[in-house]
């Protein structure tokens, strides 16, 4: 071939070269947003998880994985490279940073909503394996001494560096750290692993992360332990996987995950603060103040009635959908106690509030006019020509925001907004509206169409872990009645209290994940 | 003093100092070598994750070589042959991505595609891959491949003017057949994919800064290739285009080498821009530096110098049949 061809061969020899390494190896599997029209794939689950947290958060993945048939997958990086890759591109479904610090940061900047304690760590010391004394004889003294090179992980951009500042500035044993002039180093990991090559003669870091090396001398100094930090994983506000994201990391926290941080030298997470329950005496005129979505009412209004009764309080209820009683505690007022329809709910002011606990769950479903004239079997058939659907208000309730999110899973968001004809903030509105024929759908809680069951039929929304939401309940963190409220969740617990539930519908409990 | 001897201490003193890097790199491969134990290596070449991150690594590395190529070629010719209004505020543009922090090009990228031609293009990936490589690759590579063809058959005459009314037939044979609409189909399920956190991240964050270095390589290459030849294929009868393709090129072929070479060799050692913009998911954006990131995060060093120096021997060995292969016979 004449030579006036060869830059024409390279050229078209590289298109060659990179098609054929596309077309051969690269098979990206397909996790795009699925077009509407069909049911999607499972999309995995997103956690943005510290490095450090590699080694127990692969095996717990893997395992969860394995019992669920949840994908998961892990993004690892440094926590603030993570908590920026977060605020700048909001992807995400779990952000699982190497300390609490960062969900607090997270939490401030309005990305995540609930978040579970997953874990604790301990500062220690570690010293050098050669070092001329055994690891109880050693102390603070050995540290200070001349020629003792200690490196530190800096106070200002690490957790450990600051939490051991503020826990060791009042014994004065931290002006003694500074006087020493310790190295600063940016992680704990690049500290643990000074000291492992030799180039630090000792360092305080975590105890997890000291038990990562067996070489070194851990050496538990007085003071030391009330530095101590959780590792929290937190649902991030953007978070296309919510509930898998939750039940993911509830599996962290419980004993299934548990096991995998015990083995690696993570502490158990520290318990969350509950108060103690006790009922008023009669003379208190105690009052509490509770927070419910709407769809509680008819399942919690008994048992509040009965509680006001034995228990000598007042209970003034406020039902309304979750997004405007959001709003409302957003604007300051603070119930003592909040009871939502969904854990995003509740996440998004988890601030205000202690420790969540799920009471029931509850399952969406398609209300019909009984006998289903319209032979609706399945959300895409909402699409159809000319059927005037009711849901609930996207930002305004539980109800609608869980719809919306169901709708985009199934694929069917597009075609079924085109046939809405109303969006209320409860259920309750919607079922009234479809008795009485302005409407021929509408998608609804069961708990909403069980007392009506006589003139609607239920065909329930399944195979979408998010149409199935759990309605948690919290003490506020300001409430002055906290005992009386974690009173009232005795009762809200109460075997007869679940009966009432489940006569309407609900679930009882976590709900978790099927395979 | 005899001249000799005055040499001779001349280049004594110059391999003292040079020898003095060369020693102080093979000092650092030496005491990694210390460090670890065939077992580690042999851990390290077992793990399936480690395997996909060599795979990744020299696939990304090798599309990243060519990608730079393509663009440092004509850039380095552009700003070596012409002198037009803002060149040198383009030269300045083009160091950006040298001068940067690694971290920095990631952390751009990703607000880029945050922006809204960012996530149109996201969307394009995600959405109409299939039909861009339907109606727009196949037929232009289809133009290209036909061209020496036409090139034949037209005595040289216009042959550009044709490419496009070809690539215009082929789509719409591809259209009316059919074809067009399962290759779209196929492309679509296969490689529709966003970009961000995703494989194509991890080749943009290595060109990003690999294409700089391959620019100004290419660039001083055309600098040292003596622009006479090209002017007397020019009077002639050639044009500025055959100059280029038939003159220039051939000539830089050296350069084109060396280019290649150092954009691989970039894309190979890049970190951080990966990280912010790729993420680090094993088995999916994990590359050989991300996983000595992830080794040394949990405080395997053993690992992590196993994987580094596994770095070392792949980098020295394509560097070294680069070398050899691409280099022999060359002109420039």
């Amino acid at each position: 071939m004449s030579m006036r061809y060869v830059p024409w061969l390279a050229f078209v020899g590289s298109i060659a070269v990179l098609g054929g390494l596309i077309a051969l190896w690269w098979n990206p599997k397909h996790d795009g947003p699925t077009p509407d029209g069909g049911v999607a794939e499972r999309a995995p689950v997103v956690v943005h998880v510290a490095a450090a947290m590699r080694l127990p958060l692969e095996k717990a993945a893997a395992d969860f994985e394995h019992d669920t048939g949840i994908k998961i997958e892990l993004r690892f990086g440094p926590s603030e490279t993570l908590l920026s890759n977060l605020k700048v591109s909001g992807q995400g479904d779990l952000f699982l940073p190497a300390d609490e610090s960062y969900v607090a940061a997270a939490r401030k900047a309005g990305l995540v909503e609930q978040d579970y304690a997953i874990a604790s760590m301990t500062a220690v010391a570690v010293i050098r394996a050669d070092f001329p004394k055994a690891a109880k004889e050693i102390g603070w003294d050995d540290l200070f001494r001349e020629g003792f090179r200690l490196v530190q992980p800096n106070p200002d951009i690490t957790a450990i560096g600051k939490l051991t500042r503020e826990g060791l500035t009042a014994s004065g044993t931290w002006e003694r750290i500074e006087r020493a002039k310790p190295a600063m180093l940016g992680s704990v990991t690049e500290a643990a692993n000074a000291v492992k090559l030799g180039s630090g003669d000792g360092a305080i870091i975590w105890d997890a992360v000291a038990h990562a090396d067996p070489t070194l001398k851990v050496v538990h100094l007085s003071g030391l332990e009330k530095v101590t930090a959780n590792v929290s994983a937190a649902v991030c506000n953007g978070a296309a996987s919510r509930t898998e994201a939750r039940w993911f990391a509830e599996y962290l926290a419980g004993e299934s995950g548990q096991k995998y941080f015990r083995d690696l030298g993570y502490g158990p997470p520290r318990e969350a603060p509950k108060p103690k329950a006790r009922g008023a005496k009669p003379s208190e005129n105690a009052e509490l103040v509770l927070y419910a979505g709407a769809m509680l009412r008819p399942a919690i209004e008994s048992t509040i009635v009965e509680f006001e009764q034995r228990e000598h309080v007042k209970v003034t209820r406020v039902y309304n959908g979750c997004g405007i009683l959001v709003g409302q505690m957003r604007t300051g007022r603070e119930p003592d106690l909040y009871f939502a329809c969904d854990p995003r709910f509740m996440g998004d002011v988890a601030e205000l509030f202690l420790k969540p606990e799920v009471v029931s769950n509850n399952q969406l479903v398609i209300a019909v006019p009984k006998g289903n004239p319209a032979g609706i079997k399945e959300l895409k058939n909402l699409g159809a020509e000319g059927l005037r659907v009711g849901v609930g208000h996207e930002q305004q309730c539980a109800l609608g925001a869980i719809t919306r999110e169901t709708f985009l899973k199934a694929g069917v968001y597009a075609a079924v907004r085109n046939n809405v004809k109303m969006e209320s903030p409860t259920g309750d509105l919607l079922v009234n509206q479809l008795r009485t024929g302005a409407l021929d759908a509408v998608v609804c809680y069961i708990s909403n169409v069980t007392p009506n069951l006589d003139k609607l039929d239920a065909i329930p929304v399944t195979g979408i872990a998010c149409s199935a939401p759990e309605q948690p309940v919290a003490i506020a963190k300001s409430s002055a009645n906290a005992e009386l409220a974690a009173k009232l969740i005795e009762y809200l617990r109460s075997a007869e209290s679940r009966k009432r539930f489940e006569e309407l519908g609900f679930g009882w409990g976590r709900r978790g994940p099927k395979k | 003093m005899t001249a000799a001897g005055a040499n001779g201490r001349f280049y004594a003193s110059l391999g003292l100092l040079g020898g003095g890097y060369v020693v102080l790199i093979l000092a650092m491969v030496v005491a990694d070598l210390c460090y670890t134990t065939p077992d580690h290596w042999w851990a390290a070449l077992q793990s399936h994750e480690i395997q996909y991150a060599i795979k990744l690594t020299l696939v990304s590395c090798l599309m990243t070589a060519v990608l730079s190529l393509w663009v440092a070629a004509p850039l380095g010719y552009l700003l070596s042959r012409t002198h037009f209004w803002g060149r040198s505020v383009l030269e300045t543009i083009l160091d950006i991505p040298i001068v940067l922090p690694p971290l920095v090009i990631g952390l751009s990228l990703l607000i880029l595609f945050q922006t809204l031609p960012g996530k149109w293009m996201e969307e394009t990936t995600a959405n109409r891959l299939g039909f861009l490589v339907a109606y727009m690759a196949v037929p232009i590579l289809a133009a290209l491949f036909c061209w020496p063809i036409l090139r034949t058959l037209s005595r040289g005459n216009k042959t550009a003017l044709y490419l496009p009314a070809i690539a215009l037939v082929v789509a719409v044979v591809l259209r009316m057949s059919g074809v067009g609409t399962s290759i779209a189909e196929v492309v679509q399920a296969r490689y529709g994919t966003r970009i961000t956190f995703q494989i194509p991240a991890v080749i943009l964050a290595q060109f990003s800064v690999s294409c700089a270095f391959a620019v100004r390589t290419m660039r001083v290459t055309f600098d040292q290739i003596s622009p006479r030849t090209e002017q007397v294929a020019l009077t002639l009868g050639c044009t500025r285009s055959q100059a280029f393709w038939l003159i220039a090129l051939p000539e830089a072929r050296r350069g084109l080498v060396s280019a290649g070479t150092l954009a691989w060799a970039r894309a190979l050692g890049e970190f951080g821009p990966i990280l912010v913009f790729a993420g680090a998911t094993r088995m999916r954006t994990e590359v050989l530096s991300t996983t000595v990131f992830l080794e040394l995060s949990v405080g395997r060093l053993e690992a992590a110098i196993a994987v580094s120096l596994l770095m070392v021997v792949v980098a020295v060995g394509v560097l070294l049949l680069m070398r050899t292969f691409g280099l022999r016979g060359g002109i420039a």
